[in-house]
């Protein structure tokens, strides 16, 4: 008793940030832990959802790391995934990318101690590693044949394009990079990026179990992610790849028809993170100019991506390869005119009123609440930012939105990156027909990793 | 005012809700949605021109789920006229007398609400999510009683109309390998049944479709008794029930309609294997199996949902450990137990590995089921599957758009959303033995149609 009590203690003090809201509008109550070891848990509980889910997010720089082989991420989460498969309690997804690795398991809330078990073993997972080295072949195997289907999906394709112009020639591991992976491998990639401050675990829904205990428990099992190695790890980022003005960055694809997807993306300058809302507003306005334009795009829409590297509005369009220039040219257009003429009180109104609908079904549920706080997290908001989201947007003037208009000067159109998948010879006629001006460079898959 | 007044006026004023009640709504029920532990108040009520009105009443978010369901799909059509109710599902929003065809979206949109339709074989339905205004929900009520029952068709919308089902139809199902499989997978597979054909119709019949026959088809089955409204989320219901008199009140139904799904074919056995074969710009070759079987109301329903969620579900289940991970001859594997309204087909695809056959596939899939109709399988796996069917119904629960899509799709397809909630317990009550059965039943190649995508040369 007198030892649990001293351990209590000892956690109290451990804790070293603690906040406890209720989300404005939603029916979710958001917990924030920051643990003196750097870990982060995000408590986001709903009880009227039947479902619990669990997720590990862990930051780390994929591909730019001295310390781990690339490829080394994508088969550790490919192991995490093989070991959850059998499970009868639970669905497992993964995730990786340039920045994050995410890996989660949802259930039913009834079985939510099975399903919190099943995830601490899965996440301290050296046992995993070690105990694949049997079955590692063949993971890479059917690892090669997956990637290998992604070069009929042409809207990844395009997000993969984009990536790649955007931070510094981003790509997938190559067949060969996958061959070459070993168990040592695996064991230097687990103990380089899984330290506790690069960890947030986050448990939304219905959850009945203690959150101290849990906390407790979470706190004592990641005394094995302590930071041992202390050196500079990452590559100097010696491939910079510096945007060509006025160009469109073609994709050739056999198996997109007469499709044609295309990623536009406008990278904002230095903006400090209080334009969080105003930029918000922003895309709210481009959002509902940019369906004018459903008639010659099959599909339009934009979004606003804020990371630690850039501010940026990516423009997702898809449409017949024929109307390709002209989709890019109005995009421009649409773009040029928000942010120069159109704002008027009339206009910041219009958008308040649609982005506050839009918002609060954008965050019906814990899984999207999630997402927009590891978001924020990453700008470095505080974990309550979405607690007031109403107010602050309510509190957005004309002249904040003028403020941050004219500190993007319309020149950044001509650093447009735009990306095109789709038929390369059908595509060039189409911008040749128009006498486009802008520039055509060739992408390939092996670009990207995949061949 | 003196008391006997006063009375007066109170029985009065009672009497005539009553009497506005009796009116108006010829049925209420009210129950309770109880599942893992979560629990919402479901209203039915039916006005008297047979409009069918389920309220679920929650106010965890101020959001308004508003959802109208009509029994007609492709399913009501016939040739020379397939691609109709696509073609409806369009023009729907090409305006009426009162609002013209911008207006129903804009009102709409300016609150950021999503607004979305779709067209299946057995059903038509149109949603709305937005954030609960009042005055917001009363305009949708009367825009969507509006155009129920006064949608324009006329000759130009029409052509306009027509070209761009044409056009969708064009890159959804004649440039997409996937598409050109699905189609003829069910024109294989059905050769009376309207069930033959997609939702998009054939090219011939759309560029045919005339005016008269347009309005007609409108006229049978956008109508009240033909509809049900789900309105999901953050409202009142006894207001909203006197809008929803206010504006569907006075519309009238086509009785005749209603007895129309009674004169459709019914498919004759199938009493030997079909096969076609597609060739297009591949990576890999593809397979698509279709065994007949039942509809969704009928018991065995649940047990092929069961089947397919042990054999082909994600990668936890036994066809994908077998013929993915340990075999290496598929990247994907997916079955589907599809059981509509009427007798429905398992559907089994698979995309190979590139340069292996499609035959391996056919050969092991036949030993798994010649395997299965000969043995018992695991009673884990059994129990396995049906927790994970259990998860995926819980999934419905996230939002009150996809609770009121549940409840939705159980309302056309089984005729009352309840027995959807009931059919849950059933599954944790199969056995090994009901899986053998349903296999011996329904898994022979003399039922079974075969596509296979092949390269082109």
């Amino acid at each position: 008793m007198k030892q649990e009590r001293v351990f209590f203690l000892i956690l109290l003090a451990a804790v070293c940030t603690l906040g406890s809201s209720q989300i404005e509008h939603l029916p979710i109550q958001i917990n924030y832990e920051k643990l003196s070891n750097g870990l982060e848990i995000i408590w986001l509980k709903n009880q009227t959802s039947p479902l619990l889910e669990v997720s590990l997010n862990v930051r780390f720089k994929n591909q730019f790391d001295a310390v781990f082989k690339r490829g080394a991420a994508e088969i550790f989460l490919f192991l995490l995934r093989k070991k959850s498969i059998h499970s009868t309690y639970y669905t497992c997804s993964t995730y990786t990318d340039i920045s994050v690795l995410r890996f989660s398991l949802r259930g039913l809330a009834q079985d939510g101690l099975d399903i919190l078990n099943e995830f601490k073993k899965i996440i301290f997972s050296k046992e995993t590693i070690e105990a694949s080295t049997k079955s590692l072949d063949k993971i890479k195997q059917q690892m090669i044949h997956e990637m290998s289907c992604l070069q009929e999906n042409n809207s990844y394709l395009a997000s993969l394009a984009l990536q790649n112009s955007l931070n510094e020639n981003y790509r997938i591991p190559t067949e060969q990079e996958l061959k070459k992976i070993t168990k040592n491998d695996l064991l230097s990639f687990y103990n380089a990026v899984f330290l506790a401050q690069n960890v947030t675990l986050v448990f939304s829904g219905n959850f009945t179990f203690d959150q101290n205990e849990t906390t407790k428990n979470f706190f004592s099992l990641s005394e094995q992610w302590e930071n041992k190695q202390k050196k500079n790890r990452y590559h100097k980022k010696n491939d910079q790849q510096i945007n060509e003005k006025n160009t469109i960055s073609i994709l050739h694809s056999p198996f997109s028809g007469e499709q044609v997807f295309l990623k536009m993306s406008l990278k904002l300058p230095q903006l400090p993170n209080s334009s969080y809302y105003p930029l918000l507003l922003l895309n709210a306005s481009l959002q509902r100019l940019l369906q004018n334009q459903l008639g010659i795009a099959y599909s339009i829409n934009s979004e606003l991506d804020l990371s630690e590297e850039n501010f940026l509005f990516i423009i997702s369009a898809m449409t017949h390869q024929n109307n390709v220039y002209e989709v890019i040219e109005k995009t421009k257009k649409t773009l040029y005119e928000l942010l120069k003429n159109v704002q008027s009180q009339e206009k910041i109104d219009s958008a308040k009123k649609f982005l506050h609908g839009s918002f609060l079904i954008a965050l019906s549920t814990p899984g999207d609440i999630e997402a927009r706080l590891l978001a924020g997290s990453s700008l470095g908001f505080d974990p309550n930012f979405l607690n007031k989201w109403s107010d602050q947007l309510e509190k957005i003037t004309l002249i904040d939105i003028q403020s941050i208009a004219t500190k993007i000067n319309t020149k950044i159109f001509e650093s447009l990156t735009i990306i095109a998948v789709g038929n390369e010879k059908k595509i060039q006629e189409n911008m040749r027909k128009n006498q486009s001006q802008v520039k055509i460079k060739k992408l390939t898959l092996k670009k990207l990793g995949l061949l | 005012m003196n008391h006997s007044l006063k009375f007066s006026i109170f029985f009065a004023s009672i009497f005539s809700l009553f009497l506005f009640y009796s009116l108006s709504c010829i049925e209420k029920r009210s129950t309770f949605i109880h599942s893992f532990g979560v629990q919402f108040k479901v209203e039915q009520k039916k006005l008297k021109n047979g409009l069918n009105v389920i309220f679920i009443e929650n106010h965890d978010t101020p959001l308004i789920s508003y959802q109208t369901w009509f029994k007609v799909g492709s399913v009501d059509e016939m040739l020379g006229i397939t691609g109709v109710s696509h073609l409806i599902e369009h023009l729907m929003f090409k305006g009426t007398k009162k609002f013209q065809s911008h207006s129903f979206f804009e009102s709409l949109e300016a609150y950021g609400s999503n607004i979305n339709s779709a067209t299946n074989r057995d059903y038509s339905v149109f949603c709305q999510t937005f954030v609960s205004k009042p005055k917001l929900l009363e305009k949708v009520i009367e825009m969507e009683a509006d155009r129920m029952s006064n949608m324009i068709v006329q000759e130009e919308k029409l052509n306009i109309q027509r070209f761009l089902t044409l056009e969708e139809r064009r890159l959804r199902a004649e440039l997409s390998p996937e598409s050109q499989m699905e189609e003829a997978l069910w024109q294989v597979s059905f050769q009376r049944h309207p069930y033959q054909w997609s939702t998009l119709g054939y090219l011939e019949d759309i560029l045919s479709l005339k005016l008269s026959q347009v309005e007609t088809y409108f006229k049978s089955y956008y109508h009240p008794a033909n509809a049900t409204l789900i309105i999901a989320g953050d409202f009142s219901i006894k207001k909203t029930w006197d809008l929803i008199n206010k504006y569907y009140g006075s519309t009238t139904s086509n009785q005749e309609s209603l007895k129309k799904r009674l004169r459709i074919p019914e498919e004759p056995k199938q009493n030997e294997e079909r096969r076609y074969t597609l060739r297009g710009i591949i990576k890999s070759e593809r397979f698509a199996h279709a065994y007949h079987i039942t509809a969704a109301d009928k018991k065995d329903s649940q047990v092929l949902d069961l089947l397919a969620s042990i054999f082909f579900d994600g990668r936890s289940s036994l066809g994908y450990h077998e013929l993915v991970e340990e075999a290496e001859i598929l990247t994907e594997l997916t079955g589907t137990a599809y059981t509509p309204l009427f007798p429905g087909l398992f559907i089994i695809t698979g995309k190979m590995v590139e340069g292996v056959s499609i035959q391996r596939a056919e050969k092991a899939l036949d030993k798994f089921f010649s395997n299965l109709q000969e043995n018992l399988i695991d009673s884990k796996e059994v129990s396995k599957a049906a927790k994970r069917i259990s998860l995926q119904f819980a999934e419905n629960f996230k939002t009150m758009n996809s609770l009121g899509q549940l409840i939705g799709i159980a309302q056309m397809i089984v005729g009352d959303y309840k027995n959807s909630f009931n059919d849950l317990e059933e599954y944790s009550k199969i056995t090994p033995f009901d899986i053998k059965r349903v296999a011996n039943t329904y898994f022979h190649p003399n039922n079974r149609s075969v596509v296979e995508l092949i390269q082109k040369k």
